[in-house]
């Protein structure tokens, strides 16, 4: 099994990590060391694409909970999008979904941040 | 090769102390696996737990850079899979490892036993003759 890594801009100072393939105790190094290399505090925004990721586990999982943490030290916003049922129950037997933001579309995740842009735009955020 | 009256059939293999193993780990379950009943989530459930009992005899069993192998042996009868890992790494039973922190820090340790535990029916450990063996069983007749 074997895990690729696209990193593309976004909009609002974002990056968007598409996962492809498998990130396990043999992939979880690579995307440490990518986070590590194109992430840092510049970076308000990421986006972490999980729809062609199909295998999950601990390993990639704590790499995928260092990224938030290291988002979270710089008040930079972090987002899951896409997770495959198989992807999903691994997040939920930890019960680590609480307190992130998952979007199980691209529509769902544009409209949380056309709202989090208007309320910046109204003076409240 | 039949171990038991209770076997039906079992295969094994052997792999080496490093991760890049995962790749052979995951074949051997594929091979293994296909003609069984059970469904994808089922074959995904035991990839799953295979892939974090390796991790775990490698990370925490074997120094990193020891030589070392584990023994895989998949037993399967009417009703249930049963996989056993058996290294000569020093012991370490993974069901004494803490749970994980769920509220403060989920980069720490503890989750793949937790995943294991969960997505299984039976997890045995014992220490035998200077080896680990841990034993992990599914039930698909249920």
């Amino acid at each position: 099994m074997s895990l690729e890594i696209e990193i593309h801009a976004e909009p609002h100072e974002g990056k968007r990590v598409s996962l492809i393939g498998s990130l396990d105790s043999s992939t979880a190094n690579q995307l440490q060391e990518k986070i590590d290399h194109e992430i840092d505090s510049t970076v308000h925004m990421l986006i972490m694409d999980l729809k062609r990721l199909h295998f999950l586990s601990s390993a990639g999982l704590r790499v995928i909970f260092k990224t938030k943490k290291y988002m979270d030290s710089h008040e930079g916003r972090f987002m899951l999008l896409n997770l495959q049922p198989q992807v999903r129950k691994v997040f939920d037997i930890i019960k680590a979904l609480d307190g992130m933001n998952v979007f199980k579309s691209e529509e769902e995740m544009d409209e949380y941040l056309t709202a989090m842009q208007n309320k910046v735009l109204d003076g409240d955020a | 090769m039949v171990n038991n009256e209770n076997t039906t059939w079992s295969r094994h293999i052997q792999l080496g102390n490093k991760t890049s193993e995962c790749t052979r780990l995951f074949e051997f379950l594929a091979d293994s696996l296909e003609q069984l009943p059970v469904t994808k989530e089922f074959k995904h459930d035991l990839k799953l737990v295979s892939e974090e009992l390796l991790a775990n005899i490698i990370n925490h069993g074997y120094d990193s850079h020891a030589d070392g192998a584990i023994d895989i042996e998949l037993a399967v009868d009417g009703s249930s899979v049963r996989i056993t890992f058996t290294d000569s790494a020093r012991a370490f039973n993974p069901l004494e490892r803490k749970p994980p922190d769920m509220l403060n820090d989920l980069s720490e340790g503890g989750m793949g036993i937790l995943l294991v535990k969960s997505l299984t029916d039976d997890q045995h450990y014992k220490r035998d003759n200077n080896h680990n063996v841990f034993t992990v069983t599914k039930n698909y007749n249920k």
